[in-house]
Formats: C-alpha cells, sequence, structure tokens
C-alpha cells in the first residue's frame, strides 16, 4: 500500500496532530518524522473504478479531504508546507527518505511560511457583467454562403478580441486595487492568471494568493471590505488557509520538482 | 439573481478557486504525481479548472512513474501532451 503526502510541518508536534484525523478516503493520518520535520501521511486512497462524473467527483471529494487535514495542520499553531495533491510513496520510508534528501531546500521553505497564513481575494464577475457578457453570443448567426461572411466573420473575432484585451485590463485594474489596499500585510504575492480560469484570453475571474501574518486576518479583511463597490465586478476573499501557492523556493514555477 | 443564488454561486467560486489550487500548488517532493481523470466535459467551466490543473501538470514534464489507466486514475507523469483530451 503507498503513501500519500499532505504536508510538512517544523518543529516535529506529533502529539498534536488530532488522533483521530482522517484524509483521503477517510484513511487515518499519521506522523513520520525524520531530520526534524515531521510529515502527516495517510495510505494512498485505493484505486477506483469511477468513471465520468462519478469519477471527477472522486477527485473533489479527495481534494477537499486533503485540504480538511492541512486545516487541521494549521489549527497546531504551525504553519504547514502543503504537498502538491497527488504525490505518492511507495512507503512511509519512501517519503522520510526524500526529506532527508532535499532537507535544506525544504527548510528554507518552511522558514519562509513560519507564522503565515494564506488568503486568497478572487475577483469574479457580477450579474450585470455577466449578463453583458452573454449578448454577443445571442446575435442571430449569419448565413456562411452570404456576400462578405467572411469579413463578417472577421470583424466579429476582433471585436471578440478587443473585448477580451479590456476584460483582462479591468480585471487587472481591480487586482491592483486590492493589492494596494493590503500592501502593508502582505508578505508576498501570487496571481493566478485569468486565461487558467477559463477560456484562453477570456479568464472570467482572477485569484490572487496573499501570505500573510496570521495575526493580521481580521486587519486583511478589513482592508479588502473598506474597497469601494463595483456594480459589475464582485471581490471575494477567502482563508485563511495553508500557502498552497508559496511552497516553492524563489524563482522555481510552482509544484516543479525541488530535486536538482 | 436572489441572494439564495448569489450566495450559492459564491460558494461555488471559492470552492473552485480552493480545488484549483489544491490541484496545482503545493511542494512536490517526488516526480510521481497521480491524478484522477476520466472523460472531461469541456463545456463545464469547474471542469476546464481541473483539465487545467492536470495539463500543468503534464506540461511540466515530471519523470519517472508508470501509466495506469484501467480504474480511471491516470499517472500525469508519462502521458503525452494531449493525453488528458483524450
Amino acid at each position: 500500500m503507498s503513501t500519500h503526502l499532505y504536508c510538512l510541518l517544523t518543529p516535529p508536534r506529533v502529539e498534536a496532530r488530532p488522533p483521530a484525523l482522517l484524509g483521503l478516503a477517510n484513511l487515518p493520518v499519521r506522523s513520520v518524522v525524520a531530520s526534524g520535520i515531521e510529515a502527516w501521511v495517510s495510505d494512498a486512497a485505493p484505486n477506483d473504478t469511477a468513471v465520468g462524473d462519478q469519477a471527477r467527483q472522486l477527485l473533489v471529494a479527495h481534494a477537499l479531504q486533503h485540504n480538511a487535514v492541512l486545516e487541521a495542520a494549521l489549527a497546531t499553531s504551525r504553519t504547514p508546507m502543503p504537498a502538491r495533491f497527488g504525490q505518492r510513496f511507495d512507503d512511509d520510508a519512501a517519503v522520510l527518505r526524500e526529506i532527508a534528501r532535499e532537507e535544506a531546500r525544504l527548510r528554507a521553505v518552511l522558514a519562509r511560511i513560519e507564522g503565515s497564513v494564506e488568503m486568497d481575494v478572487i475577483i469574479a464577475p457580477g450579474l450585470r457583467r455577466t449578463i453583458a457578457d452573454l449578448q454577443p453570443v445571442t446575435q442571430p448567426m449569419h448565413d456562411a454562403t452570404a456576400r462578405g461572411a467572411g469579413q463578417q466573420y472577421l470583424h466579429r473575432l476582433r471585436e471578440r478580441m478587443e473585448s477580451d484585451n479590456r476584460y483582462r485590463e479591468v480585471l487587472e485594474k481591480i487586482a491592483k486595487r486590492v493589492t494596494d489596499a493590503v500592501t502593508g500585510l502582505v508578505r508576498d504575492e501570487q496571481r493566478l492568471d485569468p486565461e487558467a480560469g477559463g477560456t484562453p484570453g477570456r479568464g472570467t475571474t482572477m485569484s490572487l494568493a496573499h501570505l500573510i501574518e496570521r495575526s493580521r486576518v481580521d486587519d486583511y479583511r478589513l482592508a479588502v471590505a473598506a474597497l469601494p463597490p463595483d456594480t459589475e465586478w464582485r471581490v471575494l476573499v477567502a482563508g485563511p488557509r495553508a500557502p498552497y501557492s508559496f511552497c516553492t523556493p524563489e524563482g522555481d514555477a510552482p509544484g516543479m520538482i525541488l530535486a536538482g | 439573481m436572489s441572494d439564495f443564488d448569489e450566495s450559492l454561486e459564491t460558494e461555488q467560486l471559492v470552492l473552485s478557486d480552493l480545488i484549483n489550487r489544491v490541484l496545482d500548488k503545493g511542494v512536490v517532493i517526488s516526480g510521481h504525481v497521480t491524478i484522477s481523470i476520466a472523460d472531461i466535459d469541456l463545456l463545464v467551466l469547474d471542469l476546464r479548472l481541473l483539465l487545467t490543473s492536470v495539463q500543468t501538470a503534464l506540461s511540466r514534464g515530471m519523470e519517472g512513474g508508470v501509466v495506469r489507466r484501467g480504474a480511471g486514475f491516470v499517472d500525469a507523469s508519462v502521458l503525452p501532451p494531449d493525453a488528458a483530451a483524450r
């Protein structure tokens, strides 16, 4: 049975882990310690024969169970380093070997996130913006054989591209307002590119991740709440979460293997 | 949109954002990442988030691992870039 990794913590405090904590597929979570770093793991969820919608639902359920373990880790008054979902090792000994091998780099990241949490801001269209965006879709389809049909198509395509650029400009403007509002509270910021959230070139949302001190969560929420309301866009605050977005060494893309 | 609808949509947005981070972020200390995928409906926005996360894993070109397709689980580390769309 392989081992699923949830997170790494320091200093090791095995007694702080809730003894009845369950993870993926309701499997019990346990601690293993190497090089002064504690890892929370469980047996990996058994392979499932679900397909289609059931498989998607299972993936979402497992992701939420993975996150629930991270929330329990946050509650031990330490900042867990979230492991990328889906990492499996042959067994606990393999986890310990990897931790020992990567100790220096892991400690650098743990030091960077110590005492912090992640707060996320989601910028999403409100109802008025959503309705406005639907209007081009409701235009009647033109006859492809009609004279100038090709030119009409290209014209509409250009209009769409120009609209996408304006869309992105608005998202960027709102994101800057948010960043300016919380700048004194934030240790680091990461941005989820709008193209990653929807159709390339027409991201419907933008997500900002901020690393802040645990003690400043209320100040952060107040700062975002103080922004002037927008009639077409919503700014939603989520968190505190484990610092998923801040767990790679400087200069590396999120999720890259630490090993050289 | 009623208050209930807006509240539900807000909850869905926050949940989608969380799942996107869980699937796409976090430290990797093993080249062996197994993510379950299935026939993905490209017309559903939230599934695009999942698809994007899988494609992100594929594009990082992680090495090692064995492809296991039978049970609906696919090892993302060795698939060709367009495999997730099949």
